[in-house]
C-alpha cells in the first residue's frame, strides 16, 4: 500500500503518555476520543480493532498508522510538549487514560508487540526523546481512516477549537481519495456475539507467534508467595459481599429443613462461605464435605465416606448403586443412629464427578429423606449436567452466591496452563499410566510411594515429593526384590525408564552421586492413587 | 490411609477458627480431600441455628410466639395443600387404577378362556402415564399399593397380589433384575407369616415340598455367606444349588404361601419406566417369565411415558409374542395441573393465593418446560415458605380458615397476649392497599379513618376480621364470576377465537389491573354475542345461569331474583299465541336493517353515537325475546366488572395475595452463566463499588478485578487466543493500578496474576487448552447472555 505515511520505527511509538493537564480538558478530549472511535467503529474500513489478539498481515500497515487514536489525542492538547518519559512515571499522572477501551488497547498492543520481540523490555529502554513533532505528523495522516467526512469534519472543528491548531484541514483534503480505497474493503469484523463465532470460523485466523518461553518459569512456591503480597482488589466490597450472603444462613438452613437441596452458583469461590454455613449452621448431624474439584476423587470414596466415616458401618462394597441404597434405607429406617446427614460438595461439577454414574448416584442420595445437600458449581455449563430425571431428584433451590473470591485452592491442582507444576501429568495422569502396566510394575511403584509416605509423614512435609524421601537405586532394588516384583537389575531398569518417561518417578543424584528416586507429587494425590490402583 | 480415615473435627472448634486461613487451607487441602464431621460437634458449636432457621423478623423484635406461630401455620397450611395435592392425583386416576385392578384380577379367567398356545403369555398392562417420568412415582407406587390391597368389603378388590416394583436403576443386567425382583416378592411375604418363615428350617419337612423350603433356607444362608465366607473357610457346606437370582427360589416361595389363600394370588411385576430399561435385558425377562408362567401366574405391567411404537422399536417380536397386552391411560399431568389450579386458586378460600405474575410463572414453568407435577408442587411449596418466612404479618394468613367471630376472639386473644405488637400494626398500616383503603374512607368517613390510624385495637379486634371476611366473600363472588364467565364462553362454542382454557382466562383476569370490565376485549365480545342470540338459547341460557347461580346461593340473593324475572317474561314469550309471533315476527323484519355492531371496527364518535341509539331502541321497540337477550347481556357485563374485580383493590390483599416473582425466578430458573458474566463484566452490580463505574461494558478499568479485566480482553479475541500476547495486554491493563510507593509492579506479580486469573477462566470453562499451536488457547463463548 502506497500511503503517505510517516513512518515510526516501533522503538518510537509511545505506550504511555504523560500528560498534566486540568480535569476539564481532559474531559473533553475524552470525549472526542469517544467519539473517534465510535466512528471508526461504524465505517469498519480497514479496521481489524476487534480480532483483539489476532494479528492481521494486511491490516498491519494501517494499523500502524493509526497506532492509538485515543493517545495521541491526548498527546495533542498537551501543548507543552511535554516528552514521554519513562513508563514508571505513569502511576502518578494515569488518569487519563484510564477509561481506555480495551479495544483500542489492544491494537495499540498489538502492533507493539508484533515488531518488538519483548515488549517489555522495549518499554523499558524506551528513549523518552521522541519528538513531539514527528508524532503530530503521524497523528494527522492516521486521521484519514475515517471516511464519514460531515462527522469528521466536525470532529475536527472540535479539535481546532481545543487547540487552535489548523494545520489538520490541509491534509484532509488530500487524504480523500485514500479513504475510497479503504471503503472498499468493507469489513465485518463488528459482529458481537455467536456471530463473532460462525465469522471466524472461516476465516483463518492470525495470532502471533510468540510463546510463553519469553516469560521465565514461576515455581509454585514463588507463585503463592507474590500473589500473598499481591494487592487485594476490593477488600472491603468482597468483605460486605460475603456478610451479606452470611446473612442468609438461617434462610439456607430452613430451605434445607423444607426437603429442598441448594446449589450455589456465581463467580468467586464459595469454597469459604459453604464451610462456614457448614460449620456454623449444619450441627445437628454428621457432616461430609467433599472437595469435588479434587482431581481423583470419585463416587465410591464419597461413598465410603459416608458409611465408614460418618455413620461407622462396614459395608460389603459391591456395586455403587447398592451402596448408596443401603445409605438411603438407613436414612429410612426407624432405629437409626443419626437423624439426617449433611454432605457438602465443592463443586459438584468437578471434572471427576460429572460422569453420569457418580451424578446418578448423588442424586439418588439427594432425594433420600433426611439426607441434606449442599452444592457449589463453577462451570458454566454447568446446568447441562442433569436430565431431567436427576434435576427432579435434586430438587434444586437455586442461589447466586457471587463471592469474588480467588478460586486459588479449586484451581491448584492440575487444571493451570500456565504454571509450571513440576511437568508431571498430574494425579489422573498417574493413574491411567498405572493402570496400563502390569502388576509387577504397580508393584514397584507402590514400594517407592509407601517408602515416601511414611518418610513424608516423619518429615510432616508437605508439598511435593523430593529426593530427600526417596530411595536410593541398590534400594530400591533391594525392596523390590523382596517382594518379588523384579528378579533382575535389567528388569528394575525397565520398569524405572517407563515411568520415567511418564514422569511419574524422578531421579535426583545426591552430593556424593548416588542417584536417588523419588515421586514428584504431594501427599494427599500420592495416597490417593495408591489407594485406587494398588 | 492413616491421612485420610482421620476424623478431623475432633480437635475443638475454636483452635481451628484461631489458626489462619491459610493454614486451615492447607491442612484441608493435603490431608483430607473429604472431610467428616461427626454429630458430637453439636455439643460443641453453641450457636446451632434454632426453630428450622425461622427468625425473629422487625430486626429480632417480633415476639418468638408469633414467629412459632409462622412456622408452625406454615407447616399446617402446606400439608393440607399437600394433601389436596396428592388427593387430587389420586382421585384423577381412581377409573384407570381401578380398570388395571380389574385387568390383574381377571387375566385368568381369560386365559383358560383361549386357545391353547404352545409358549405362555403373559398378560401385560402397558400404562401411559404422561411424558414427565419423575412424576411416574407417586402413581406407580399408587397403583402398586391398591393391588396389594388385601380383599375387603369396602374396596372391591377380588383378591390380594404379590407385587413388585422395578424400576430400571435397579435393572442394570438380567441378573440383577431377577435378585431385586425376588427380594422384592419376598418382602411382600404377609406379616403372619415372616415368623413362620425364619423357622422354616425346623418345620422344613412338615410342609408339602421340601426342596422349596430347602431353597428359602438357601437364599438365607447365602447372604449369610456373603459376610461370613472367609471365616467359614473350608468347612462352609456345599455352595447351595440355588442362588439369590434364581427363578426357582421364587416359585419354591410361591408354592409356600399360595396355599393360604383362596385362590391363586398374582404375582404382579411393575415396571415403572419401562423406556430406561435395556431392551435386550427386558427380552430376557420376558422369556424367562414366560417359561415359568405355567406354574407361576406373573403379570406385568409396564409404564410407558411415549407411545406403544416404543415397545415394537425395543423388543423383537419374539419377545413382543410372549406379551398379551393390554393398555391403559393414566391421566396427563396437564389435567392435574388444571385441577390443582382450580382446587387452589379459586376453591380453597384460605390459602395464600398467587397474584398473576407468579401464576404466570407457574403456568409457564410446567407448559412450557417439563408437564413437571413435582416442581409445581416445589413451587407452591416454596412461596408458602417465603410467604411465613419472611412476611411477620403471615401470622393473619391461617385465619381465613375461621369465620368472622372466632377471629375476633382469636385476634383479641392475641392482642392480649402480646403475640401481636406494636411492629405487626405498624407494618399493617403501611401496606399500600390499606394507605389506599384510608384514603378512600377520608372523602366518606374521615372520622373512622382516623380512628383506625389511631386505634390499635380498634383496628385489630374490629376492622382486620371484617376486612378479611372481605377478601373470603371476594374469593367467593370471583369464583362465581369466573364461572359465569366459563359459562357463557361455552355458549359460543364456534367461536373459537373466544375460546380459551380455564387457566388462561384466570390469568388473563388476574393480569387485568382494573378488573374485567368494558376494557377486557373478550367480555365485551362475548356481551355484544349475548344481546344477539334467539329466542330458544335465551331458554337455554337462562336455565344455565339458574343452575350456576344455585350453586353459589349464598353470594348473592339478588341474581336469583332477577333471573326469576327474566324466566317469568320468557315463559310468557313461549306461551304467547300466533298472532302475538306473527307480530314480533313482523317486527323483527322491520327491525333486520338495524346494525349491531360487535367489533370495534368503526370508532368515530357518530359510530358510537349510532350505536347507542340502535341499541336503545331495540331495546324499546325489539321482540320481546331480544329484549330478555339485551336485559341478560348488561346484567353479564354489570355482574362481571363488579365480580371479577381485580384483587389489588381490596384493603389487606397483601395478607392473602402472593405476588412476588423475583425470589422463584432465581431460585428455580437461576442462570448461572450470566451471572458470572454479569461479575465479570459489570463488577460493580455486585460489589457496588465507586472505582469501577463504566457507561460501557467493553471498557476496561485498571481498579477492576484481575480476572474481570482478563476477561474482557478475552471478549476482543478470536478463536484462539496466544497466552503470550494475551499476557502482555494484561500486564498494561495491570500497570496503570494505583500502587503504593515503595511498592513498584514486578514483573513476575503481573504474571502470577495472569495465570491465577486465566486457570480461573478456564475452570469457568471459557477456555480450553489446546495443542494446534503452541501456548494457545480456544476461546469456548461467543456471546454474553
Amino acid at each position: 500500500m502506497s500511503l503517505p505515511i510517516h513512518s515510526q520505527t516501533d522503538q518510537e511509538i509511545p505506550i504511555h503518555i504523560v500528560s498534566s493537564i486540568s480535569s476539564k480538558s481532559a474531559l473533553a478530549e475524552e470525549k472526542i476520543a469517544r467519539q473517534l472511535r465510535s466512528i471508526t467503529k461504524k465505517t469498519k474500513g480497514s479496521r481489524y480493532v476487534d480480532l483483539g489478539l489476532t494479528v492481521n498481515k494486511e491490516s498491519s500497515n494501517q494499523s500502524k498508522r493509526r497506532t492509538s487514536i485515543t493517545e495521541d489525542e491526548a498527546d495533542e492538547t498537551e501543548e507543552t510538549g511535554e516528552s514521554l518519559s519513562h513508563y514508571r512515571s505513569i502511576h502518578e499522572h494515569d488518569k487519563e487514560n484510564v477509561d481506555m477501551s480495551g479495544r483500542t488497547m489492544f491494537t495499540f498492543q498489538q502492533q507493539v508487540k508484533k515488531s518488538s520481540s519483548n515488549m517489555l523490555k522495549k518499554v523499558l529502554d524506551d528513549e523518552p526523546t521522541t519528538s513531539t513533532r514527528t508524532k503530530k505528523t503521524t497523528k494527522i495522516t492516521k486521521k484519514t481512516v475515517e471516511p464519514n467526512h460531515a462527522k469528521r469534519r466536525r470532529v475536527e472543528r472540535q479539535m481546532e477549537l481545543l487547540k487552535g491548531d489548523n494545520s489538520s484541514s490541509e491534509e484532509f483534503e488530500s487524504s480523500e481519495d485514500e479513504e475510497e480505497k479503504k471503503e472498499k474493503k468493507s469489513m465485518f469484523h463488528d459482529t458481537e456475539g455467536y456471530e463473532r463465532y460462525f465469522q471466524d470460523l472461516h476465516t483463518s485466523s492470525k495470532t502471533s507467534n510468540n510463546t510463553l518461553s519469553k516469560l521465565q518459569v514461576l515455581e509454585p512456591q514463588e507463585f503463592h508467595t507474590i500473589l500473598s503480597n499481591a494487592p487485594d482488589k476490593h477488600k472491603q466490597e468482597i468483605e460486605i459481599l460475603s456478610e451479606m450472603h452470611k446473612q442468609h444462613f438461617p434462610q439456607w438452613f430452613f430451605e434445607l429443613q423444607s426437603g429442598f437441596n441448594l446449589v450455589f452458583y456465581g463467580y468467586g469461590s464459595k469454597r469459604k462461605l459453604l464451610n462456614e454455613f457448614a460449620e456454623s449452621a449444619l450441627t445437628d448431624g454428621p457432616l461430609i464435605v467433599v472437595n469435588g474439584f479434587f482431581p481423583s476423587i470419585s463416587i465410591k470414596d464419597i461413598l465410603l465416606k459416608i458409611t465408614a466415616g460418618a455413620l461407622g458401618k462396614t459395608v460389603s462394597t459391591g456395586q455403587i448403586s447398592d451402596h448408596v441404597k443401603f445409605i438411603c434405607d438407613y436414612f429410612e429406617s426407624e432405629e437409626r443412629e443419626f437423624e439426617g446427614l449433611y454432605i457438602v460438595i465443592h463443586n459438584l461439577d468437578g471434572a471427576n464427578l460429572r460422569n453420569e454414574r457418580t451424578q446418578t448416584a448423588l442424586s439418588m442420595l439427594a432425594k433420600a429423606n433426611n439426607i441434606h445437600l449442599v452444592a457449589s458449581v463453577d462451570h458454566i455449563n454447568s446446568g447441562l449436567l442433569w436430565d431431567n430425571v436427576k434435576s427432579s431428584r435434586f430438587n434444586w433451590i437455586w442461589h447466586d452466591a457471587t463471592t469474588f473470591d480467588d478460586y486459588l485452592v479449586e484451581t491448584s491442582f492440575e487444571n493451570s496452563l500456565l504454571i509450571r507444576t513440576g511437568e508431571l501429568g498430574g494425579a489422573r495422569g498417574a493413574k491411567f499410566v498405572l493402570e496400563s502396566l502390569t502388576s509387577n510394575a504397580r508393584g514397584v511403584f507402590k514400594i517407592l510411594a509407601e517408602h515416601q509416605l511414611t518418610e513424608m509423614e516423619l518429615a510432616n512435609m508437605e508439598g511435593k515429593g523430593n529426593e530427600s524421601v526417596g530411595l536410593s537405586y541398590s534400594q530400591y532394588y533391594q525392596k523390590c526384590r523382596e517382594g518379588f516384583f523384579v528378579s533382575s537389575d535389567l528388569a528394575l531398569k525397565t520398569e524405572l525408564t517407563e515411568f520415567r518417561d511418564h514422569k511419574l518417578i524422578a531421579t535426583k543424584k545426591n552430593i556424593d552421586g548416588t542417584e536417588f528416586f523419588y515421586i514428584p507429587l504431594d501427599k494427599s494425590t500420592l495416597l490417593n492413587i495408591i489407594e485406587l490402583i494398588l | 490411609m492413616p491421612g485420610k480415615r482421620r476424623r478431623p473435627t475432633t480437635e475443638p472448634k475454636r483452635t481451628k477458627k484461631a489458626r489462619g486461613k491459610t493454614n486451615e487451607k492447607k491442612t484441608n487441602l493435603l490431608r483430607l480431600y473429604i472431610k467428616v464431621s461427626i454429630a458430637q460437634r453439636a455439643e460443641q458449636d453453641s450457636q446451632e441455628i434454632l426453630n428450622e432457621g425461622f427468625q425473629q423478623l422487625f430486626n429480632g423484635q417480633e415476639p418468638i410466639e408469633s414467629m412459632l406461630f409462622r412456622k408452625d401455620s406454615f407447616k399446617k397450611v402446606w400439608d393440607s395443600v399437600n394433601n389436596d395435592i396428592s388427593d387430587i392425583l389420586l382421585d384423577m386416576n381412581h377409573t384407570a387404577v381401578e380398570s388395571i385392578c380389574q385387568f390383574v384380577d381377571k387375566s385368568h379367567d381369560v386365559e383358560e378362556s383361549m386357545v391353547a398356545l404352545p409358549f405362555h403369555e403373559i398378560p401385560t398392562g402397558l400404562v401411559f402415564a404422561g411424558i414427565n417420568t419423575p412424576d411416574h412415582d407417586t402413581q406407580f407406587a399408587h397403583i402398586a399399593s391398591k393391588l396389594k390391597e388385601e380383599t375387603t368389603t369396602d374396596n372391591n378388590r377380588k383378591q390380594k397380589n404379590f407385587v413388585c416394583l422395578l424400576q430400571s436403576k435397579d435393572c442394570a443386567n438380567i441378573k440383577n433384575m431377577l435378585r431385586t425382583m425376588i427380594e422384592r416378592f419376598l418382602a411382600n411375604t404377609p406379616n403372619a407369616l415372616t415368623t413362620d418363615l425364619e423357622n422354616d428350617t425346623t418345620m422344613a419337612n412338615n410342609e408339602e415340598s421340601e426342596e422349596d423350603e430347602e431353597d428359602d433356607d438357601d437364599m438365607i444362608r447365602s447372604t449369610e455367606r456373603a459376610a461370613t465366607s472367609y471365616r467359614l473357610g473350608g468347612v462352609a457346606a456345599k455352595p447351595s444349588k440355588c442362588l439369590p437370582y434364581d427363578m426357582k427360589l421364587l416359585e419354591g416361595w410361591y408354592k409356600h404361601h399360595q396355599q393360604r389363600y383362596a385362590n391363586r394370588p398374582n404375582l404382579v411385576i411393575i415396571l415403572q419406566d419401562f423406556e430406561s430399561f435395556e431392551p435386550a435385558i427386558l427380552q430376557d425377562f420376558f422369556t424367562i417369565c414366560s417359561e415359568y408362567r405355567s406354574r407361576l401366574p406373573i403379570i406385568c405391567i409396564m409404564g410407558i411415558a411415549t407411545s406403544t411404537e416404543i415397545l415394537h422399536q425395543s423388543l423383537n417380536k419374539s419377545t413382543i409374542g410372549l406379551l398379551r397386552i393390554e393398555k391403559f391411560k393414566l391421566e396427563q399431568s396437564g389435567v392435574w395441573f388444571n385441577r390443582v389450579i382450580e382446587k387452589i386458586f379459586l376453591d380453597s378460600t384460605s390459602t395464600l393465593k398467587f397474584g398473576p405474575r407468579p401464576y404466570k410463572f407457574l403456568l409457564d414453568h410446567f407448559y412450557l418446560y417439563d408437564f413437571s407435577m413435582t416442581k409445581v408442587t416445589a413451587s407452591i411449596k416454596y412461596a408458602l415458605m417465603h410467604h411465613f418466612y419472611g412476611n411477620p404479618l403471615s401470622i393473619f394468613l391461617p385465619l381465613l380458615q375461621m369465620d368472622e367471630f372466632d377471629m375476633t376472639a382469636t385476634l383479641q386473644q392475641w392482642m392480649r397476649s402480646e403475640l401481636i405488637n406494636e411492629h405487626h400494626i405498624t407494618h399493617i398500616r403501611m401496606l399500600g392497599s390499606f394507605k389506599n383503603y384510608i384514603e378512600s374512607l377520608v372523602e366518606t368517613d374521615s372520622k373512622k379513618a382516623l380512628r383506625l390510624l389511631e386505634d390499635d385495637d380498634y383496628l385489630i379486634t374490629e376492622v382486620i376480621p371484617s376486612l378479611l371476611c372481605d377478601i373470603k366473600m371476594y374469593q367467593k363472588q370471583f369464583k362465581m364470576g369466573f364461572n359465569l364467565l366459563v359459562l357463557l364462553q361455552a355458549q359460543f362454542p364456534s367461536f373459537s377465537s373466544l375460546h380459551k382454557s380455564k387457566l388462561m382466562l384466570l390469568l388473563e383476569v388476574l393480569e387485568s389491573k382494573d378488573g374485567l370490565g368494558e376494557n377486557i376485549d373478550m367480555v365485551r365480545k362475548l356481551v355484544s354475542f349475548v344481546r344477539k342470540i334467539d329466542t330458544e338459547h335465551v331458554g337455554r341460557l337462562l336455565k344455565e345461569i339458574r343452575q350456576l347461580l344455585q350453586i353459589y346461593d349464598d353470594v348473592n340473593n339478588s341474581f336469583l331474583d332477577q333471573l326469576s324475572i327474566w324466566d317469568k317474561r320468557y315463559e310468557q314469550l313461549m306461551e304467547a299465541d300466533e298472532a302475538y309471533n306473527a307480530r314480533m315476527n313482523k317486527k323483527a323484519k322491520k327491525l333486520e336493517g338495524m346494525v349491531l355492531e360487535n367489533e370495534g371496527s368503526r370508532h368515530t364518535e357518530t359510530a358510537k353515537k349510532v350505536q347507542n341509539e340502535s341499541l336503545e331502541h331495540l331495546k324499546r321497540k325489539g321482540t320481546e325475546a331480544s329484549k330478555i337477550a339485551m336485559d341478560i347481556a348488561e346484567w353479564c357485563d354489570k355482574t362481571l366488572g363488579h365480580l371479577l374485580r381485580s384483587f389489588t383493590t381490596l384493603p389487606l390483599f397483601e395478607l392473602v395475595y402472593y405476588t412476588n416473582i423475583k425470589l422463584h425466578e432465581k431460585s428455580f430458573a437461576s442462570q448461572p452463566r450470566a451471572s458470572v458474566q454479569t461479575a465479570l463484566t459489570q463488577p460493580q452490580h455486585y460489589l457496588n463499588c465507586p472505582c469501577c463505574s463504566i457507561e460501557k461494558s467493553d471498557q476496561i478499568i485498571a481498579s477492576e478485578h484481575d480476572t474481570c479485566i482478563l476477561y474482557k480482553l478475552y471478549l476482543e479475541c478470536g478463536r484462539l487466543i496466544n497466552l503470550y500476547d494475551w499476557f502482555v495486554a494484561f500486564g498494561c491493563m495491570i500497570e496503570r493500578e494505583k500502587r503504593p510507593k515503595n511498592k513498584s509492579l514486578e514483573e513476575n506479580e503481573v504474571q502470577a496474576r495472569f495465570i491465577r486469573s486465566v486457570a480461573e477462566l478456564q475452570f469457568l470453562g471459557f477456555i480450553k487448552p489446546t495443542q494446534r499451536k503452541t501456548d494457545h488457547v480456544i476461546r469456548l463463548t461467543w456471546s454474553n447472555i
